[in-house]
């Protein structure tokens, strides 16, 4: 990540390549105020709260937990606009505290073991989440665990298609 | 390579990390980003990170 990215899909192997990945996104700007809300799994919490205790104490980074892609979302027709609505009052909010960046660190290997998202679901979230996330001024880093994708889809390569897919989406309409 | 070596990597990342104190040291950095070159094999384009560019 040698350029600032406002949407961001990696792969990653273990939590502690996770969090390398997490201090990538965040840290080309850590004297800036930044809110970070990472939905991720417990262990890789406590690595990234370990993390950043030893290496940004009292720099400008805000942990926030909040679960924001109830499972039920996925089915109903107003899914992604009532997400877009939660996203947009929860970025206001931020800004009015100070926030310069707001991100948000999506495990979806924890997301789908957490709501038991199969494969098809797994798309539709996304789709939903994509449809949320456009046009809110929210940052988002995308994490797939790089076994679980290659056991997937035999290799990343097709899912990272569906990515670069997406991505062309989305910068088509911001 | 094969899942347990990945594995072993991913643990021996674990342990470097612990190590040092969850400090984010040149030598984390550096075997994060050998992992991410095992990934990107996988990938087939050299990275393992797409990402739009649009933030100001």
């Amino acid at each position: 990540m040698k350029e600032a990215k406002s949407h961001v899909y990696a792969y990653y192997i273990g939590n502690a390549h996770l969090v390398l990945k997490v201090w990538q996104f965040i840290g080309e700007s850590v004297h800036r105020p930044v809110w970070l809300y990472p939905m991720v799994s417990p262990k890789a919490l406590a690595l990234l709260k370990a993390v950043v205790r030893k290496n940004l104490e009292g720099r400008g980074l805000i942990l926030r937990e909040l679960d924001l892609f109830s499972p039920d979302l996925l089915w109903r027709e107003e899914g992604a606009s009532h997400l877009k609505r939660r996203l947009a009052g929860l970025m206001w909010q931020a800004r009015k505290e100070g926030a310069e960046r707001v991100c948000l660190v999506i495990d979806v290997q924890h997301q789908i073991e957490k709501h038991g998202l199969g494969n098809t679901a797994l798309l539709k979230w996304e789709r939903c989440y994509h449809e949320a996330c456009r046009g809110v001024g929210l940052e988002t880093l995308c994490l797939y665990e790089a076994q679980w994708a290659m056991t997937q889809y035999k290799t990343i390569g097709p899912i990272a298609q569906i990515h670069d897919r997406m991505l062309a989406e989305m910068l088509g309409q911001e | 390579m094969s899942k347990v070596e990945l594995d072993a990597l991913a643990s021996q990342l674990g342990d470097l990390f612990r190590e040092t104190g969850y400090a984010i040291t040149p030598e984390v950095v550096e075997m994060a980003r050998q992992m991410d070159g095992i990934i990107a094999q996988e990938l087939g384009n050299g990275t393992t990170e797409k990402g739009s560019s649009t933030r100001a």
